[in-house]
């Protein structure tokens, strides 16, 4: 009998041990940094690269090697997650129910606009200060058919801000490169919303400024035989090709050109830049590619603080740093700034601290939300976007623009 | 007439790729009656193996080219004991539904290998065109056509005069006669697999050496076979090889002139047209061969 009583308080204490255990770090949450990133990685899916989940690791290595997060003097290591998301919005959806149900500190990522329909409403009701690292122009408060909300911040330009400027770039660099004005111009456009959204911007500017579309092409996003589409723009008496595509069929249309002789100057997205990175398209000389990047790290200035990323972050994972990468990069160390300086891990101090930090990133030298006069974009980061030539696989930025304007 | 030519030059081409694809579905078929889906990732995957062998490797192409072409055969080997070999007296069905799942388990291992971004195939003739009334031709294309022609007679001979063939052919039509005469069916099972899979990496080579390519390589031309092979006649060698050349005329030359928006459409559209028209095919004697 003594012995059972004996074992009996064993027992509760050894339970009140565990309970205490597993309920000290629901306690101590409030001062712990949970930082998760919604982004898939190679090998998760067909169309899954690794970039953005290296940036963002590579960030919160480097952070937890320094000490961590400063909170009211007191060093917090991040603890770090990333959550998949598949390509849909009814994926991004579950991956936001199931990031919410994790309850983090702030969280990162949903990198294409299709997951906005389904991720933004559950971060919105959550409250949960979030970055979405995609270019939708609905993540603007106030914006048609808005999703947006003072806890969901964008991180990159809208595609219709950087068509405009791709295709002010274009004009004017051909009168730089020919003395001459542009007046025709053919456009290859990738099928979809993407596509249909960048050409329309091209189309729109296009007729304002009484420049003629002698053709306009379209591709599927998995085609890899692009002759039809080059054979028809090389010979409409196009002087310019501005494009809208994916990586590959940017590669395979450029490549294309390449192998009929076809040397028109074009002007691409990020997805010009990926091919050329990729090594899947080497510009030979004489041919003039320019690409438009939110950033370019491997192009920056020697000594620079994205030079100094870009090649460690070669150095560790084997592959240049992309703009996802540098972005990443830049979000991880845009929440530890604005945790810091709200000194608090609670969503609203971080939602308002976000438009007080000061963080100089590897790709722009300050993250803050525009403070439009409206408030309509009050959310939406200040980006820098970059043009890009390249010297065979060597990029040079060419001029840079800071968006939204 | 540039225009023309250069547009006819890509037609041919393209309908080259998919008649070597649809050549691809055809060899299998006639020996074991078994329709293969995993031939647009076995398309893609001799491409990716081909473009590992030569950028991270470092060999040169033609030794990166050869040492490809025995791995796909390899690879089709193994495909045959994993699907037919294994399944042996199961239903056709299950039979095919098994190559979708290597298909898949293709698909995932390339996209974990390579990841999703696009990829180069080097090739000496990447690059190198010339000019002919106005068309700029580019030296690639013509090889394409050129190999698939080559193919097409060596296939055509092998089926037609060979003991290998004929057996084949036996095969497929009666299993348990062909047995009962001494037909070794297991052994040009294999073979035949292996030889499928070889005419995929041919394929993959010089339909990824082109451009760039990705993982959604081979589904394209795959899908272009598979429509080449129902319109030529289902197991018809020549039939295949008409049907790539008509569907690849009608989407690539009469496309670059007429409705060049909805060009990706038109072969489906006259596909559709044609069946109801045609059912067998153009080649209707082959029906024999493939019986699903």
């Amino acid at each position: 009998m003594k012995h059972a009583k004996r074992r009996i308080l064993v027992a509760a204490a050894l339970a009140g041990g565990l309970f205490v255990g597993s309920t000290a770090p629901t306690q101590a949450a409030g001062e712990q940094v949970y930082i998760i990133t919604a982004v898939e990685t190679k090998g998760e899916s067909a169309v899954a690269i690794p970039d953005t989940a290296d940036g963002a690791q590579f960030a919160i290595d480097q952070i937890n090697k320094a000490g961590g997060v400063t909170i009211k003097g007191k060093k917090t290591k991040i603890k770090y997650e990333r959550i998949p998301v598949g390509s849909t919005a009814a994926l991004a959806e579950t991956a936001a129910r199931q990031i919410v149900d994790k309850r983090p500190t702030a969280v990162y990522g949903f990198i294409s606009t299709a997951h906005n329909p389904g991720a933004a409403p559950v971060m919105k009701a959550a409250g949960i200060p979030t970055i979405f690292a995609n270019t939708g122009a609905t993540l603007a408060i106030g914006a048609a058919s808005s999703v947006g909300a003072p806890n969901l911040f964008r991180i990159r330009p809208t595609q219709s801000a950087l068509a405009a400027e791709q295709f002010n770039f274009m004009v004017n660099q051909y009168k730089k490169d020919t003395g001459k004005d542009l007046t025709k111009i053919g456009m290859i456009c990738v099928q979809g919303a993407f596509g249909k959204a960048g050409c329309d911007v091209y189309g729109f500017l296009a007729n304002q400024k009484k420049i003629t579309i002698v053709r306009r092409e379209e591709n599927s996003v998995t085609a890899t035989d692009l002759s039809s589409q080059v054979t028809a723009i090389c010979n409409s008496g196009a002087e310019a090709i501005m494009s809208v595509n994916f990586p590959n069929p940017a590669a395979a249309f450029m490549n294309e050109m390449v192998n009929r002789g076809c040397k028109l100057p074009i002007v691409e997205g990020a997805s010009g830049d990926i091919a050329v990175m990729s090594g899947a398209f080497t510009p030979p000389s004489g041919f003039k590619l320019y690409a438009a990047v939110d950033c370019h790290p491997a192009a920056a200035a020697k000594g620079t603080a994205a030079k100094k990323f870009a090649d460690a972050f070669t150095k560790k994972y084997g592959y240049p740093a992309g703009y996802s990468a540098g972005e990443a990069y830049d979000g991880m160390y845009l929440l530890k700034a604005a945790i810091e300086t709200a000194q608090s891990t609670k969503s609203a101090d971080i939602i308002k601290a976000m438009k007080r930090q000061k963080y100089k990133g590897v790709c722009y030298d300050k993250y803050s939300p525009v403070a439009a006069a409206t408030g309509v974009t009050s959310n939406i980061l200040v980006n820098k976007s970059s043009m890009v030539s390249y010297n065979g696989k060597t990029p040079t930025v060419v001029s840079t623009v800071v968006l939204p304007k | 007439m540039g225009f023309f030519i250069e547009n006819l030059i890509n037609a041919l081409s393209y309908g080259a790729a998919i008649t070597l694809a649809a050549f691809s579905f055809m060899v299998p078929l006639k020996a074991t009656n078994i329709v293969s889906f995993a031939q647009g990732d076995f398309i893609s995957l001799s491409a990716f193996i081909g473009a590992w062998l030569i950028t991270d490797k470092g060999w040169n192409w033609s030794i990166a080219y050869g040492a490809t072409l025995v791995i796909m055969f390899g690879a089709g080997v193994v495909f045959e004991r994993l699907t037919h070999g294994s399944l042996r007296g199961r239903p056709v069905d299950e039979v095919i539904i098994a190559t979708l799942g290597v298909a898949f388990i293709i698909r995932g291992f390339i996209s974990r290998w390579r990841g999703a971004n696009p990829q180069s195939l080097e090739s000496p003739l990447r690059g190198k065109f010339f000019t002919f009334a106005g068309a700029a031709i580019p030296y690639q294309r013509l090889v394409i056509i050129g190999v698939t022609i080559v193919v097409t007679l060596v296939l055509y001979y092998v089926f037609q005069r060979t003991a290998f063939g004929l057996q084949l052919r036996a095969l497929a039509t009666d299993p348990e006669v062909a047995r009962l005469h001494g037909v070794r069916t297991t052994r040009l099972a294999i073979i035949a697999f292996g030889i499928s899979s070889f005419l995929c990496g041919l394929t993959g080579l010089l339909v990824g050496s082109l451009t760039s390519f990705d993982i959604g390589l081979g589904f394209a031309i795959m899908l272009g076979g598979f429509c080449a092979a129902i319109i030529g006649g289902w197991g018809s060698i020549a039939g295949a090889f008409v049907g790539g050349l008509v569907l690849a005329l009608i989407e690539r030359l009469f496309g670059a002139y007429y409705f060049t928006h909805f060009r990706e459409m038109l072969p489906l559209v006259f596909l559709f047209l044609f069946i109801a028209v045609r059912q067998r095919g153009i080649f209707r004697g082959a029906e024999s061969y493939g019986r699903l």
